[in-house]
């Protein structure tokens, strides 16, 4: 709280003042509570169910580290439930989610970007206005769609409700408009077509935007629950956070399988999280303070 | 420049914009607007199981709603979650992000740490800290027994229930306030904290008088977008209480879903999501006049 600002107070050479010491303690509350959970999950997918509820009591090291390191729970996971075949489906869901979501969003930010047409100001108005209505209040009238055109209970009838995204829309255009009216004019004598002005002249020039706006859909569409468990009923067209959750309400839970199941929700995003952070972190922070 | 093309290039820049917009906006309508109509019209019918026929009945569902005591109940604790959980996240959001707006290789971790829960799922969040706070194999109580505590019911005990699952939501989604306060934070001109220190300011005064009031634009976008987000909690409660204990986390998200989609009672869910749309929209409103007033004074 004391150190506010950009410019906070340079360290006082002292490597063991009072300020120090209670930043290092402060420093260690964060990391025990946001680590703590992750090295849980880590520490008890590799032990057998055994040991798991033996190092509960006490909580010590032992609690977050396997003394016994096995991947039954791992092999389990995959060979006695359905869990490969989510895993496999959140990955295609979020691949179509992203692959659509950036195509056809950035089409049409590109229109309202650099387009003069009378009423884009209106347009643009209607479709940030879309980011007023909760998705959970279409659930009903979105599911019902679903069954009367058929594809319930198929992939595409999970990501196709969020690819159009005002959102990545509004992120997008700000991203196109930003760029030098010479790079238009320019295209414009060289005699482009506005089609390839989109695809090989604006297009390349946002591509951080782009990844920002692929990474943030790819973490939406992984960590969606509400909508998969309305629209899918078939066991194997179902997702990782409806099978995981499924897990851990069964009348027997099978605590370790759990513990397996969220240590491979979890990993890949948080790894891919530690390359792209950067882009996730400015996709937010660009789309919503200007 | 306009002028300096024949009409055709213009037509064909046109047909080649519509078609570029064509699958966006076919998204918008089958996606968002039309289900948005659905739900209003919808919330005028009477929904037949066995037909699967909705019939019109006027304002039926929503003089329903007016006396159900379970929808009370649910935006109550809907109330309260909001209540508890946007303030403290507002307040952690800001602090953590002053404590890692320091450049520093210490910083870097601290903050990509803090946003670890906000790319994890919500469902894996719940679950691992519902088995923490379990109250019979929970690490927390094992901890507090260790310390010669008294153990707690936690999501068992109808008082404790709703604020475990703020505290679960908090951490989750604390990393995003403090990145948008850090945004806010670095977009302070260091001019400011200059003239405050030559001035003889004190670190509580430039926090009080520089650093929050700078901040003014931070905080509305960051309250209005966790209060929408409050309003809408779900995972957390199906996954962990489902309600209880006795109906103390049933939420208006929770209660709409189960509503329709373990009752089929379409209709009368829908008028339950016209309402709270609407509820989100006027809070929105709400928040943002009040702080553009302060904004004036």
């Amino acid at each position: 709280m004391t150190e506010a600002g950009p410019i906070a107070a340079p360290n006082s050479g002292r490597p063991f003042g009072i300020a120090s010491l209670s930043r290092v303690a402060l420093y260690l509350i964060i990391v025990v509570i946001f680590a703590t959970p992750y090295l849980w999950i880590a520490g008890s997918t590799f032990k057998t169910r055994q040991d798991l509820f033996d190092d509960l009591y006490p909580v010590s090291v032992k609690t977050f580290l396997p003394s016994n390191p096995t991947l039954e729970n791992l092999t389990g996971l995959f060979t006695q439930t359905n869990f490969a075949q989510a895993f496999l489906n959140s990955v295609l869901v979020a691949a179509m989610s992203v692959t659509f979501a950036v195509t056809i969003n950035s089409m049409i930010a590109f229109v309202l970007a650099w387009l003069k047409f009378p009423g884009r100001r209106l347009l643009f108005l209607v479709i940030l206005a879309t980011l007023t209505i909760a998705f959970e209040a279409k659930l009903i009238p979105l599911f019902l769609t679903m069954q009367q055109l058929r594809i319930d209970n198929t992939l595409p009838s999970i990501f196709l409700p969020w690819i159009t995204d005002a959102f990545i829309i509004f992120l997008l255009r700000q991203h196109f408009a930003e760029l030098p009216q010479d790079l238009y004019d320019a295209a414009i004598i060289d005699g482009c077509s506005f089609f390839r002005m989109y695809w090989q002249v604006m297009l390349p020039n946002i591509v951080p935007a782009l990844v920002s706006a692929a990474f943030i859909k790819f973490i939406f569409s992984w960590d969606s629950f509400i909508w998969p468990s309305i629209v899918i009923t078939d066991e194997s067209k179902t997702v990782i956070t409806v099978a995981l959750a499924k897990l851990f309400s069964d009348e027997y839970i099978r605590w370790e399988l759990v513990f397996a199941g969220s240590f491979v929700a979890t990993v890949p995003v948080v790894v891919i999280f530690v390359f792209l952070q950067r882009y996730y972190v400015q996709g937010f922070v660009r789309s919503g303070l200007k | 420049m306009a002028q300096i093309f024949s009409n055709s290039r213009n037509a064909q820049r046109y047909r080649a914009a519509f078609l570029l917009s064509l699958p966006a906006l076919i998204g918008l309508f089958l996606f968002h607007y039309w289900p948005i109509a659905e739900t209003v019209r919808l919330s005028f019918t009477d929904y037949k199981v066995f037909t699967g026929e909705f019939t019109f009945t006027g304002l039926k569902n929503y003089d329903l709603a007016r006396s159900d005591p379970i929808l009370l109940l649910s935006l109550r604790n809907t109330a309260l979650f909001f209540l508890i959980k946007v303030p403290l996240q507002m307040a952690l959001g800001l602090c953590l992000a002053m404590l890692v707006a320091k450049p520093g290789r210490d910083s870097t971790l601290l903050r990509t740490l803090i946003l670890f829960p906000a790319v994890t799922s919500m469902v894996v969040a719940s679950i691992v800290w519902g088995m923490m706070f379990h109250s019979d194999i929970g690490i927390v109580n094992s901890v507090l027994e260790s310390l010669g505590l008294p153990t707690q019911g936690f999501l068992r005990d109808k008082h404790q229930a709703l604020p475990v699952l703020a505290s679960i939501t908090i951490w989750k989604d604390v990393g995003l306030s403090m990145i948008f306060y850090l945004a806010g934070l670095l977009a302070i001109p260091t001019v400011y904290y200059e003239a405050a220190r030559i001035d003889g300011a004190g670190r509580w005064e430039v926090f009080r008088y520089i650093t929050l009031p700078l901040l003014n634009r931070t905080h509305v976008f960051v309250l209005v977008t966790s209060t929408i987000a409050a309003f809408k909690i779900f995972v957390p409660v199906e996954v962990l209480t489902d309600g209880g204990p006795s109906n103390a986390t049933r939420v208006i998200v929770h209660y709409i879903f189960h509503l329709a989609f373990r009752f089929n009672r379409f209709s009368y869910a829908t008028a339950l999501s016209v309402i709270l749309a609407i509820l989100l929209i006027a809070i929105s409103i709400f928040q943002l006049r009040i702080t553009r007033d302060e904004d004036n004074d």
